[in-house]
């Protein structure tokens, strides 16, 4: 890594005569680090706007000072602000200078970021255009779709460092955060005139390559990651409160009384009127409980009973927020007995198509839509939740996942879940019992999927075989054999018939054909094929027969005179047809014989072995099908686009 | 986060994949060998009888091993 690009220069405090640092000529703002005055550049050097408030510690691993590697590119962390949003979340928004002396914004909030640059090119919307944009809007930025996510306002609570541009203290201005495809994002900031835009892209954490802990603007990050748990007691009952992700909760219900509180920091208020009584409901895993699911290392901090509006009545469901090890939420919603864990995704993510929707070209069909309410809860918020809030929700399902949509006002969150099923939570939660299922879950799976894709896969193994045996097949007559079978040949006196000597190759299957010619009459073919080296017999039987006639005016017919057998190869070598033939009694004095025509095929294989196989594949297939159709009818029993009887 | 559709097998599931796996296995050989279903018991003649005139066998019929051809 080499240096920061600026060289730095240092000028002294109006407000407290100490060093403050102005390295880059674009630097805006920049911060006292010993009494936190805000310092702005102006023709006459430095004023001070305001004392910066203290900046909460989220646990983040990034500081004022530090170069680090995104990506491909080296940029130098120069400074901070911590907006807030009326929610009462707060983030991180590092100022990062880039190598070719650049700025870009670094946003961090709750273990996401978001790196954006000005968007060049002059405004692309007004004040009045920002204003108007809803959640789910489309919008072109630098002829990038976006859709936005979010409209809300913000105000800069603290900041350190060195910042790019001019601002107010606890001033509120509007911005609206946008989402596009493949993890782009926007903002746009309406606290100048003309409103500004930003664009960029999400950035893994993976992506972020920090410097080795001897590079000078190494810090060792918060040993605590920014999770050291607030203790306090509640305001309402004097129960203990303990809020375990204090950096980002910013409200806290007493899990004895359900009574609110805010979070500030290390403090704790109590807020009147907000909690509800929650009786003796629980979550049904205690607070605090740690586990692993799909991954991630998961903490319960905060429960809360939500129901569905509809107007066959009320319908309640449980959400449990779990907070990752690392940064971030997860939802881990318990929902008539069935788990599924959900992690918010971007709007831009998700493709609407008609009543679907599509997240990474997966479809998604409806599944319900309606209203939701909050009816209370325990544990902790990185919002300020409200019990009795109503939101308009809308679900889509494609097992294993479910998308959920909330919107409230100018918020909309796309939350997108996997089914948890009671092997994985026991795996993930040791000791702890998954829930007893009580119908089947919206994202719940058909457990025997795997067995249809195995009949799939099945079938056309068996149709392979099936076709490369009778594309290989010789379908040779080794020898024919034509005889008249006389009126005398009787069951007490069977007709012999021998063939002459013929040669099989062996290997493949044997087929006798019996062509008879009966009328009104049966025949039965006792016959065997004799090696005649060894002397090993193939026995095999052939019954032929035909009857016809007319019945009140109507003729009909039934049997058929020509017959077959098969068997399995025979060793190679010479061999005899020979065959003793009885019949049923002559009626007819015109036909008094019988002809009688046999021919050996080696290989012409039966349909034995692929009715067999098919058979198998096909029932089971069906029992399959009809398993999952009865498993999907009772998945959307309670979806407002119900399966129909099918 | 890369969507996977991909679910845990049952154990069900994953019998009947054996099971089919063994029954395709047998159609397999069955197609290479040219075996049959349901073939009748092979007749083994014992070699003092070849020369004789005849081998009866359960069910009255009478093979002629030593047939040869011609009348």
């Amino acid at each position: 890594m080499s240096a920061p690009t600026a060289e730095p220069t240092s000028v002294r405090c109006p407000a407290c005569r100490s060093d403050v640092s102005l390295d880059l000529e674009s630097t805006c703002v920049t911060v006292c680090a010993r009494c936190l005055s805000v310092l702005e550049r102006s023709s006459v050097g430095l004023r001070a706007i305001g004392v910066s408030g203290k900046l909460r510690d989220h646990g983040s691993k990034l500081h004022s000072g530090l170069r680090l590697r995104i990506g491909r590119s080296y940029v130098n962390v120069m400074g901070r602000t911590q907006p807030e949003d009326s929610s009462g979340n707060r983030w991180d928004e590092w100022y990062v200078e880039q190598d070719d002396g650049t700025w870009a914004w670094l946003a961090e909030d709750q273990g996401r970021y978001f790196l954006t640059e000005p968007l060049g090119g002059g405004p692309t919307l007004n004040h009045a255009e920002v204003e108007s944009l809803e959640p789910g809007a489309r919008v072109m930025l630098g002829g990038e779709p976006f859709t936005v996510d979010e409209r809300d306002q913000s105000v800069i609570r603290a900041a350190e460092g060195q910042i790019p541009f001019f601002f107010r203290l606890d001033e509120t201005s509007t911005f609206v955060d946008l989402s596009g495809e493949g993890g782009r994002f926007a903002t746009l900031d309406a606290s100048h005139d003309p409103p500004r835009a930003y664009v960029g892209r999400e950035v893994q954490a993976s992506e972020l390559v920090f410097p080795h802990p001897g590079d000078p603007t190494y810090r060792a990050p918060p040993p605590t990651g920014g999770r050291v748990a607030v203790e306090g007691k509640c305001g309402g009952c004097a129960f203990p409160l303990k809020v375990r992700v204090p950096a980002e909760s910013v409200r806290v219900f007493c899990t004895s009384c359900g009574e609110a509180h805010d979070i500030d920091g290390d403090a704790v208020r109590h807020v009147r009127g907000v909690g509800r009584d929650i009786g003796k409901r629980q979550p049904f895993i205690p607070l605090g409980s740690e586990g692993t699911l799909f991954g991630e290392k998961l903490t319960l901090v905060g429960w809360v009973r939500r129901v569905a509006l509809t107007p066959e009545g009320e319908f309640p469901w449980d959400e449990h927020l779990m907070a990752v090890q690392g940064g971030g939420f997860r939802w881990l919603v318990l929902n008539q007995g069935t788990l599924t864990l959900g992690r918010p995704i971007p709007a831009g993510q998700v493709a609407p198509s008609g009543a679907r929707v599509a997240v990474q070209g997966v479809d998604f069909e409806p599944f319900t839509i309606g209203k939701a309410r909050t009816e209370r809860a325990v544990g902790e918020f990185p919002w300020r939740l409200t019990p009795g809030e109503v939101t308009e929700t809308a679900d889509w399902t494609r097992p294993p996942y479910a998308l959920s949509r909330e919107q409230h006002g100018t918020e909309a969150n796309w939350v997108l879940a996997r089914h948890v099923d009671a092997e994985t939570f026991e795996a993930g939660f040791p000791g702890r019992a998954a829930p007893t299922p009580a119908g089947v879950g919206m994202a719940q799976p058909f457990k025997h999927a795997a067995a249809l894709r195995v009949s799939l896969y099945a079938a056309i193994v068996a149709f392979a075989i099936f076709t490369a045996q009778r594309l290989t097949a010789d379908n040779r007559v080794a020898t024919r054999l034509e005889a008249t079978i006389e009126a005398t040949a009787s069951e007490a006196t069977p007709q012999s018939v021998f063939g002459e000597p013929f040669t099989l190759n062996g290997g493949e299957a044997i087929t006798v054909r019996v062509a008879s010619g009966v009328r009104s009459n049966w025949a039965f073919v006792d016959g065997a094929l004799v090696n005649a080296d060894t002397g090993v017999a193939q026995p095999f039987g052939i019954e032929v027969s035909q009857y016809s006639g007319v019945d009140d005016g109507e003729s009909w017919s039934e049997g058929d005179p020509n017959g077959a057998a098969s068997f399995s190869a025979l060793p190679p070598g010479p061999y005899t047809l020979q065959l003793n033939v009885i019949r049923g009694p002559e009626r007819s004095a015109n036909a008094p014989s019988i002809a009688l025509r046999a021919e050996v095929v080696e290989g012409d294989p039966s349909f034995g072995w692929p009715l067999l196989v098919f058979l198998v594949i096909g029932a089971a297939t069906i029992v399959l099908l009809m398993m999952r159709s009865a498993h999907d009818r009772q998945r959307f029993a309670y979806s407002d686009f119900p399966r129909d009887a099918s | 986060m890369k969507l996977d559709l991909r679910t845990r097998p049952s154990k069900a599931s994953k019998v009947y994949a054996v099971s089919l796996a063994v029954l395709l296995v047998l159609y397999g050989h069955a197609a290479l060998t040219g075996s049959e279903l349901n073939d009748d018991e092979r007749d083994t003649i014992p070699s003092e009888e070849r020369a004789s005139s005849g081998h009866s066998r359960p069910g009255g019929f009478i093979y002629f091993p030593g047939y040869r051809g011609g009348k």
